[in-house]
């Protein structure tokens, strides 16, 4: 999924949607690139105008075939880089 | 059909009694017909409800232990900004709350699964303000 700004995000998903894990979590089947979501990955998700950085939990089996995926919400991509820039593995 | 899709009724949270008239319901941006369409479209594909496919979205709602800014602190805090309703309008205008999964998580109910009613969500959310504890930034 991209957005006019050309952010894309790895996989839709909405950050308030929980199932009884307690994880946000979302259809593999809307990944754009599904070999780039996997247990443990961390992922930009979300929405393009709003994406968040997460953690692939899980992926399991979902209705008629369909998989589910599990994220765990580590926060907003702003976030992220400026840690990388503090640690100077991004230019500032 | 509603085949392997899994009943709502079995993910409600027992003995949760929502005060219409106090409680509010809170919604994260971006808050957008597509975005609402895109909810929904989830939930029915794996979820039913009366034994048809549930067409619902995710809110959170303050209840006992989960005020507006602990909502907004833990459950939002990816999200630049925010609407707001009480429980009560929602209802009155249609919509069903049912408190499922993990507490504050509520799913609202749609009639329909068409743009209008998705228009009807957002409006009914109304104002759209920005979120005090949104963190772009690592606490220094």
């Amino acid at each position: 999924m991209t957005s006019e700004n050309g952010v894309v995000v790895t996989i839709p998903a909405d950050v308030q949607m929980i199932d009884e894990t307690g994880f946000v979590w979302t259809f593999l089947h809307e990944a754009s690139e599904p070999e780039r979501v996997y247990p443990g990955a961390l992922i930009v998700a979300g929405d393009p105008v709003e994406p968040f950085l997460a953690r692939v939990v899980d992926i399991v089996d979902g209705p008629r075939g369909t998989s589910v995926v599990h994220l765990d919400v580590l926060g907003v991509p702003e976030a992220m880089v400026d840690e990388l820039r503090h640690a100077r593995l991004l230019p500032s | 059909m509603a085949d392997d899709l899994i009943p709502i009724e079995e993910r409600l949270r027992p003995g949760e009694v929502l005060d219409p008239a106090a409680s509010l319901v809170l919604r994260g941006s971006p808050l957008t017909i597509d975005g609402v369409l895109a909810n929904a479209e989830r939930t029915r594909l794996r979820f039913t409800f009366g034994g048809e496919p549930l067409i619902a979205i995710s809110v959170d709602v303050t209840i006992a232990g989960w005020d507006v800014d602990a909502i907004l602190a833990r459950r939002l805090e990816t999200r630049r900004s925010y609407a707001v309703a009480q429980a009560g309008d929602l209802l009155s205008e249609g919509f069903l709350l049912m408190p499922t999964f993990t507490a504050p998580h509520y799913s609202l109910a749609l009639p329909s699964y068409t743009r209008e009613v998705a228009a009807k969500v957002i409006e009914a959310f109304g104002e759209v303000k920005p979120n005090p504890r949104y963190k772009p930034r690592r606490a220094s």
